[in-house]
């Protein structure tokens, strides 16, 4: 098998020492360094091959469930359950399992949870909605999930039901929460919780990545969701459709507020970088600002607001040195800029007009960041 | 022992839970009144999304009703009598038969092939299919035996 990894790094390593950035020896120790390590695609192979067959067991049962009787049916799926269950324990109580067994093992048994659920559900004819099926699981795996799974694809198995289950019970209850004014409150606390995983962590050590990433994951639907504003009150100001503006100044406290109380709580003193403190807890204010200045249905004042928010987070990335983030934010607004061109100028021709423009602009800018960077020993080349 | 006791609990609770419930839902299920009801197809184009078919009761003195007790009629079989009630309040004693929300669309989970047939015979044959209802006691439903012949 070519492995296309294996190359990348020995081209980079190469480019490297035709620079003169490395000497030869080095470029030798790396090479044979890297190539040590096992092979990337092998785990990747595994994992698709035993959930492939999985996906076929379970698609033959599927065509035929009703001629199996509901005992023997449900009896069978919660042997197998029983069984991972038994592996695991054999595995991790005797440190048998390697990495990539046991989050393999904790993966099927969490998948097969939920199967599980919804088996039992469907085998009664149960009316219940998604948000309960999801909510139900969460409940049974987070335990035995945040306990012992470590590896990225557990982390997000997890992290995606548990958006589904938010995003579910949002959705199963919009219309009372809506009544109340309430949705954005919602979404608000739902962020904040998030946000603070890391107090209980600070607590239980082993909790403690699993902290980390919640509150980053957490982050990272914050500037989305600021983002995501920026953009709606362009679409048409305050629209039935969207959150009344109650609701929107209530959510934005609330988040605010959470969101002093969590830095409050993990502070020790005064922190040492304050403004990555500030953007977080000003970004729902931020969010909220255009319906209380005025301006919610400008498009002027929606791409200044969103380009501006997006400059703040290139320029933390830059300071923090996150090379990705950084160039994240340069694609963000580059895509902002490229859409006010085309917003302004109607019909094909003016559009082509305003593609040309923006492009020149874009351009421009490019050149400048560039130039400004090579001053400043930026983090990337834009 | 402990350590071992806590990763057998973490990984087989969740199992042991899940067929206590499914164990409990069957013993309730025995002695839950149930009440056979003819059923509509929810929507005439396209009854069938994914693998259930969904489908109103046919009741339509239910419609607008946010709860109601449902009385055998011994005229109609299939159609029982429908008396709204409130749905805060506790079902009256002589309701034994409590349904909340009896115009919403429910499902039912078939097959991909049983559902496409039931599909077709429910449009086919309007009004000639029917459902065992399972009442919790709560306003809360459940069903079994779909049947597309008149009984």
């Amino acid at each position: 098998m070519i492995d296309i990894h294996g190359r990348a790094i020995r081209s980079r390593i190469d480019r490297w020492r035709n620079a003169g950035l490395i000497d030869h020896a080095t470029a030798t120790r790396l090479i044979a360094f890297e190539a040590s390590g096992s092979p990337r695609s092998i785990p990747a192979l595994t994992v698709i091959g035993a959930l492939s067959v999985a996906l076929g067991i379970i698609a033959i049962v599927s065509a035929n469930w009703d001629q199996i009787p509901v005992r023997a049916r449900l009896g069978g799926h919660v042997a197998v359950n029983l069984a991972l269950g038994a592996w695991g324990y054999a595995g991790l109580a005797h440190g048998r399992l390697g990495h990539w067994a046991r989050e393999g093992v904790l993966m099927v048994l969490s998948a097969s949870t939920l199967a599980l659920l919804a088996h039992v559900g469907q085998s009664f004819q149960l009316q219940g909605g998604t948000f309960g099926l999801l909510a139900a699981w969460l409940v049974l795996v987070s335990p035995f999930t945040l306990a012992f799974a470590r590896g990225a694809a557990n982390r997000w198995l997890w992290t995606a039901g548990l958006f589904a289950a938010a995003g579910t019970g949002l959705a199963e209850n919009a219309a009372a929460l809506g009544e109340a004014d309430l949705v954005v409150t919602s979404i608000a606390l739902f962020i904040v919780a998030g946000y603070a995983a890391p107090l209980p962590a600070r607590v239980a050590g082993a909790l403690h990545d699993w902290g980390r990433h919640l509150n980053h994951v957490m982050l990272a639907a914050l500037v989305l969701a600021t983002s995501a504003a920026q953009m709606a009150w362009r679409l048409d100001g305050l629209s039935s459709d969207l959150p009344t503006r109650v609701d929107v100044l209530a959510g934005a406290a609330c988040a605010t507020a959470g969101l002093l109380a969590v830095h409050a709580a993990l502070a020790r003193g005064l922190p040492d970088r304050p403004w990555p403190v500030a953007f977080v807890v000003a970004s729902p204010a931020y969010a909220a600002l255009p319906l209380v200045v005025g301006g919610a249905g400008s498009a002027t004042v929606a791409a200044v607001g969103f380009c501006l928010y997006w400059w703040a987070v290139s320029w933390l990335a830059h300071a923090a040195g996150s090379t990705s983030l950084y160039r994240l934010a340069v694609v963000a607004i580059a895509l902002r800029v490229l859409l006010v061109f085309v917003e302004a100028f109607g019909g094909l021709l003016l559009t082509g007009v305003g593609l040309v423009a923006s492009g020149g602009v874009l351009l421009a800018a490019g050149y400048a960041v560039r130039r400004l960077l090579k001053h400043t020993g930026g983090p990337a080349e834009s | 022992m402990t350590r071992h006791l806590r990763i057998l609990a973490l990984l087989i609770l969740p199992t042991v839970m899940v067929a206590g419930w499914a164990m409990y839902l069957a013993a309730e299920r025995a002695s839950q009144p149930a009440m056979r009801i003819a059923i509509t197809g929810y929507d005439p184009r396209d009854l069938l999304r994914g693998h259930y078919l969904q489908f109103r009761l046919d009741l339509p003195a239910a419609e607008g009703a946010a709860c109601a007790c449902l009385h055998p009629d011994p005229g109609d079989a299939l159609r029982p009598s429908v008396v709204p009630v409130q749905c805060t309040a506790p079902p009256p004693r002589d309701c034994g038969h409590f349904i909340g929300d009896p115009g919403r669309a429910y499902r039912y989970y078939a097959p991909e092939e049983r559902a496409l047939a039931l599909q077709g015979e429910l449009m086919a044959n309007p009004g000639s299919a029917s459902v065992l209802v399972h009442f919790h006691g709560d306003g809360a439903v459940s069903f079994s035996d779909i049947s597309t012949r008149d009984r």
